[in-house]
């Protein structure tokens, strides 16, 4: 990973808006129903999860003194650290092809129905692809504007659906029983795996990187909630007609002169999208600097982008391609690898590293 | 004050030797200035007896005082009656004939020539090997005057002048204080132009403040006849529309830069200073804020942030709403748009596009035509264009309210004024095609571009992306002389962030 330092609040405000445009193009109605109340609570579990997920990561950066997964796991065994960089890399790389490929769905759908928009996703992947040759300090210091941004635009439309909130939507809680709760609640939370990236830029934040993370997910919680709150209380079940339905709810609200807001909803959206894509095109390409280190620094970039491209024309091509991209089982499996299985087995590596020093030192 | 800086040149500063040192006969060197010199009726080389001695005399008209050079130096020389000295002769004309302070001895024939370009007179005395040059230049230009763009409704009406010892002047009576220092470094190859690198020792950087020094001593450009011309060695961030390199033509603002631990550089020949680093919220402050009441500044501030950002999206976004968010506006607006539309000719990006185009050229002839003529481009610009474009069915009415708005937005920013107008019609074409979706894509390009922009140690955005919650007290807001009087804005401050 690059070198460059970014502090916690905004390396976070980077996590926070690849995570809240998930909430808002990525959740799907046909697995989670977000018409009912127990949405609202969604997010909470989400937070809890979170929290206990990212244990093994903080003890990885307590033994591995800040530095990051990749550097640390190659002092212990290239080939291993290889593994995983070559790992992050395909996960990272579900995660953006899942990104555009929602996108591409959402502006097909939502914002330009009578047009396939895959030329403005191609731009998308093209832009990104650009301003991910910049360094992560970049990106995170604009991310801090886009937070702003973001925080006033969701502010705005669940302040202009208020007149259209109607309490008869908010029926009881854990109406379908407690076990289809969690199990919805779990489903919900896998469509955020971005704390997982903590441990590819450990050695890039400077800061309290534990209380910045406490900070990122009371903040997530409480925006997923209000957004989820809002969606119940405006649409309520009708919701799960939809395809977007914290997108949907933008529709209903007006203000003044303004008659309706998803087009400046959407717009926003798009800039989180960039930063997102930029984000992951990042990641990848170092994962892959790491496993080749010879080629040229823009190289992995420029493939990274023409491979994506590639991809993202092939499932635009087939519906089936676009529903396997947001499937449970996949966006499960990929939560699953990349915030448990990788950290823990990262966190092994160095334990047995250290084991390792710690017998030659006593043999010595 | 209407002297130029010190005329005369130190050993290390000429490169290359044609004519080596002084001859020993007075008439050599004369006959050698006006060979050089072939035809250029502004040298004066005259001769005349000083004692027992032939003496030279050689000068350029028009950059020399010549009440000062008759009165002060060729008259005492030429009605000298005395016998010279057999050592050290030209110390002693210097000591007790003329009447002059600035005065120095040149034994190299090639830095005495070009201090004679300078405004020097060159006195030659036979039998000596070293030349008199004396200081009695006297460069045409104007005198201190309003500055024309960066006009203050409060404060001094002092602006920079093109003679850097003027310049230099009006920022030192402001500074009065030990810690400022001016340093003159010289560049360009054919015009050794003279500049000043001016500070506050203690409150700069010292590292910055080398690289600076380095930077423009790197300069190997043949002219430097303007501040752009070092504009482009001082900014290396090429990859973006903005410039860490700030300009001013008030010496206050200088000073008051410079007093935040930034570096001023004069230029001989041009009435600006150039100031780095510069910040992006520095173009939305001006001297008058700190001279309004805190509530006032802010209130301009504020303005002037959102016209910078109506001028770059109004256009662009006017046009996406028209052509792919129509459902933003209520029925009757959009019902008004639609029937003044439907009896243009072009779709409104084109329309757009035209009627920017030509506000362009119409703004670019306003300022290369002659002043007298200025009021006939924009009465054409006004009346022809505006009136009759819409009446022959060119462009609607709305766009033209949208235009006007633009272009008088735009020109509160003229620091940005060329980001502005290249942005503004990249988002027109980019709502045109792509809507707001586009737009915002665009925006998102803009701003990780300005966050990627650090130099001299700092980045463009600070202290807003970086944020610095005690400089960010006068960014947007400004508060009270007493509150910031006690945490004055200081660049170094900015440092940690970017560590």
């Amino acid at each position: 990973m690059t070198q460059n330092k970014v502090t916690t609040g905004q390396f976070y405000s980077l996590l926070y808006i690849c995570s809240v445009v998930a909430a808002f193009m990525f959740v799907s109605t046909t697995v989670i129903d977000l018409g009912v109340t127990d949405a609202v609570l969604f997010p909470v579990v989400f937070g809890v999860l979170s929290l206990i997920t990212i244990i093994p990561t903080f003890l990885f950066y307590k033994r591995s003194n800040g530095v990051s997964v990749l550097n640390a796991v190659s002092k212990s065994s290239k080939a291993f650290s290889n593994i995983l960089a070559f790992s992050y890399s395909v996960l990272v790389f579900i995660l953006l092809l899942r990104t555009l490929a929602r996108l591409d769905l959402f502006v097909s759908s939502e914002i330009f129905p009578e047009n396939t928009m895959t030329f403005l996703i191609v731009l998308i992947v093209i832009v990104s692809t650009a301003l991910s040759l910049l360094d992560i300090g970049a990106l995170s210091r604009a991310s801090t504007i886009f937070l702003v941004l973001v925080t006033v635009t969701v502010s705005v439309v669940v302040a202009s659906t208020f007149s259209n909130f109607d309490t008869i939507n908010f029926v009881p809680l854990f109406m379908n029983g407690s076990e289809e709760f969690f199990k919805q609640a779990l489903a919900y939370s896998m469509f955020f795996p971005e704390s997982a990236c903590l441990i590819l830029f450990l050695s890039n934040i400077k800061g309290n990187i534990k209380k910045g993370y406490l900070a990122y997910i009371l903040f997530l919680v409480l925006s997923l909630s209000t957004v989820a709150f809002t969606v119940v209380g405006v649409l309520g079940e009708f919701s799960n007609t939809q395809l977007f339905p914290a997108f949907a709810i933008s529709s209903v609200g007006e203000f003044r002169v303004l008659e309706r807001f998803e087009s400046i909803q959407s717009s926003v959206w798009t800039v989180c999208i960039v930063a997102k894509t930029t984000f992951q095109i990042m990641i990848i390409s170092n994962c892959i600097r790491h496993l080749f280190k010879k080629v040229k620094w823009w190289t992995p970039n420029v493939l990274v982008g023409i491979i994506t491209t590639g991809f993202l024309l092939y499932i635009s091509k087939g519906v089936t391609r676009f529903s396997f991209m947001s499937s449970q089982f996949q966006v499960t499996l990929t939560y699953i690898l990349l915030v448990v299985v990788l950290p823990i087995i990262a966190l092994l590596s160095i334990l047995k590293q250290k084991r390792g020093d710690s017998l030659g030192n006593e043999n010595s | 004050m209407n002297e130029n800086i010190s005329p005369f040149i130190d050993v290390n500063d000429l490169p290359d030797v044609r004519f080596g040192n002084v001859k020993f006969y007075a008439n050599d060197n004369g006959k050698i200035i006006k060979d050089v010199f072939l035809n250029c009726f502004d040298i004066l080389v005259k001769e005349g007896v000083c004692g027992d001695r032939k003496v030279v005399f050689a000068n350029c008209d028009g950059l020399t005082n010549s009440r000062t050079i008759i009165e002060g130096v060729v008259k005492p020389i030429l009605s000298f009656k005395g016998e010279l000295p057999k050592k050290n002769v030209t110390k002693f004309v210097a000591s007790q004939i003329i009447c002059n302070t600035e005065l120095r001895f040149q034994k190299s024939l090639d830095l005495a020539i070009e201090s004679l370009l300078r405004g020097c007179l060159l006195v030659f005395i036979d039998g000596v090997e070293e030349c008199l040059m004396v200081g009695v230049q006297n460069i045409p230009g104007r005198s201190v005057d309003e500055p024309n763009y960066e006009v203050q409704e409060n404060g001094s009406r002092e602006g920079f002048v093109e003679i850097l010892k003027t310049n230099m002047t009006l920022a030192r009576k402001r500074l009065v204080n030990v810690n400022f220092k001016i340093e003159v470094l010289e560049v360009g190859v054919s015009t050794k132009t003279k500049i000043a690198v001016c500070y506050m020792d203690g409150k700069v950087d010292k590292a910055v403040l080398q690289e600076v020094k380095d930077r423009l001593n790197s300069v190997k450009m043949d002219t430097i006849l303007g501040e752009t011309y070092l504009r482009k060695t001082l900014d290396t961030k090429r990859k973006s529309m903005f410039t860490m390199v700030g300009k001013t033509e008030r010496p206050d603002t200088m000073c008051a830069k410079i007093n935040e631990g930034k570096i001023a550089i004069l230029i001989d020949g041009t009435p600006y200073a150039l100031i780095v680093p510069r910040l992006f919220i520095e173009n939305f402050q001006t001297f008058d804020d700190y001279l309004n009441r805190p509530y006032y500044a802010a209130f301009m501030r504020t303005i002037r942030i959102l016209s910078f950002i109506i001028s770059v999206f109004l256009p662009g976004s006017f046009v996406a709403i028209g052509l792919f968010h129509q459902e933003l506006l209520p029925e009757k607006m959009l019902y008004n748009l639609v029937v003044m539309e439907s009896n243009t000719l072009f779709t409104l990006t084109v329309e757009a596009l035209i009627i920017h185009f030509i506000y362009e050229i119409v703004r670019e002839a306003g300022l290369r035509v002659p002043k007298s003529i200025g009021h006939a481009v924009s009465i054409v610009g006004a009346l022809v264009i505006g009136d009759a474009a819409v009446t022959a069915g060119l462009i609607d009415a709305p766009m033209l309210i949208v235009v006007a708005m633009t272009a008088i937005t735009s020109l509160v920013e003229t620091d940005l004024y060329h980001a502005i107008a290249v942005l503004r019609i990249a988002f027109i074409i980019i709502g045109g095609t792509s809507g707001f979706f586009g737009i915002m894509v665009g925006v998102a390009i803009l701003i990780i571009n300005l966050s990627s922009i650090t130099d001299y140690g700092v980045y463009f955005l600070s202290p807003l992306a970086p944020y610095n919650k005690s400089l960010f007290r006068d960014t947007v807001t400004r508060l009270s002389m007493e509150k910031l009087g006690k945490n004055i804005f200081d660049i170094n401050k900015l440092k940690g962030d970017s560590k």
